[in-house]
């Protein structure tokens, strides 16, 4: 199975086995790894919830595209430039739309709360950049 | 002012303001750096996020550095204690591989600590005296 083929199709999150001890020392190698990392952690935690939170893993199967967030900023950059300058735009990457917020927290809150917390996103701050010094 | 409005801490050996702070999962307190540079709430490494008990999501969230380099994180939502008050946020989540993870010489216990969090307080940092002290606005909560 490759990296791939962990995120897509109906049976992709079945591959994954609950988080083990030696999962806290795990850190990604990349971005597919840290959301095989991701999708681990869901599972183990749908696992102790309702038959709706099983049912709702496979959307977890689509693969995220973070150039997708990008081109898809890109074509509504002039307009969110014009009216929103400063907040924060969380991108559905496999349907375009996307929630806006002062703050990451509140557009990541609003995000899941309409799209549902296994769609992928992708963030930024509109006009000026979400500055890290990491 | 009472107690749980106030952090007080010190400037380490590195002129590193910090604060240190008690979060379930750690033996020990975290140490949260104050980067003003950054204007999310937290960041830490993949470890810490699952330590810290945040569910490591499927978003992502790019974030210019200090170098102008664009790098992307992962975003994980959590309950962070602020205050002493265990707030709802959203960390960006380091994406390294083992050896940039050695190279940053991790430590399991520090942590990053940005603008939102600090948005609703007053920050005085004392370098001479190595003293923190951030004060918490009571009309402007995050």
């Amino acid at each position: 199975m490759t990296r791939d083929e962990l995120f897509t199709g109906p049976n992709a999150w079945q591959a994954f086995a609950a988080p083990t001890p030696s999962d806290i020392d795990m850190v990604p190698t990349s971005i597919e790894h840290a959301r095989c990392i991701a999708m681990k952690h869901h599972r183990a935690e749908s696992a102790k919830g309702t038959g709706k939170q099983r049912a709702a893993a496979p959307e977890l199967g689509s693969k995220i595209s973070l150039q997708a967030g990008e081109r898809r900023y890109k074509s509504i950059r002039a307009t969110l430039e014009r009216h929103h300058y400063g907040s924060y735009v969380m991108i559905n990457t496999c349907t375009g739309e996307y929630v806006l917020g002062a703050t990451t927290s509140q557009a990541h809150i609003d995000f899941i709360e309409r799209f549902g917390e296994n769609a992928p996103g992708w963030c930024t701050r509109i006009g000026a950049s979400v500055f890290a010094t990491a | 002012m009472p107690q749980h409005e106030i952090l007080e801490d010190s400037v380490d050996d590195l002129k590193r303001p910090l604060v240190r702070i008690e979060a379930p999962g750690f033996v020990d307190p975290l140490v949260a750096f104050i980067d003003t540079g950054f204007n999310g709430a937290v960041i830490v490494d993949a470890a810490q996020a699952v330590q810290l008990g945040f569910q490591v999501s499927s978003q992502f969230a790019r974030a210019r550095l200090a170098t102008q380099r664009d790098e992307n994180f992962v975003l994980g939502r959590g309950r962070f204690s602020w205050f002493g008050e265990h707030i709802p946020v959203t960390a960006y989540v380091l994406i390294e591989t083992p050896e940039e993870r050695r190279a940053r010489i991790a430590r399991k216990e520090e942590i990053l600590i940005g603008t939102e969090l600090l948005a609703s307080c007053r920050v005085d940092i004392d370098f001479p005296a190595r003293k923190v002290l951030i004060m918490r606005t009571p009309q402007r909560r995050p």
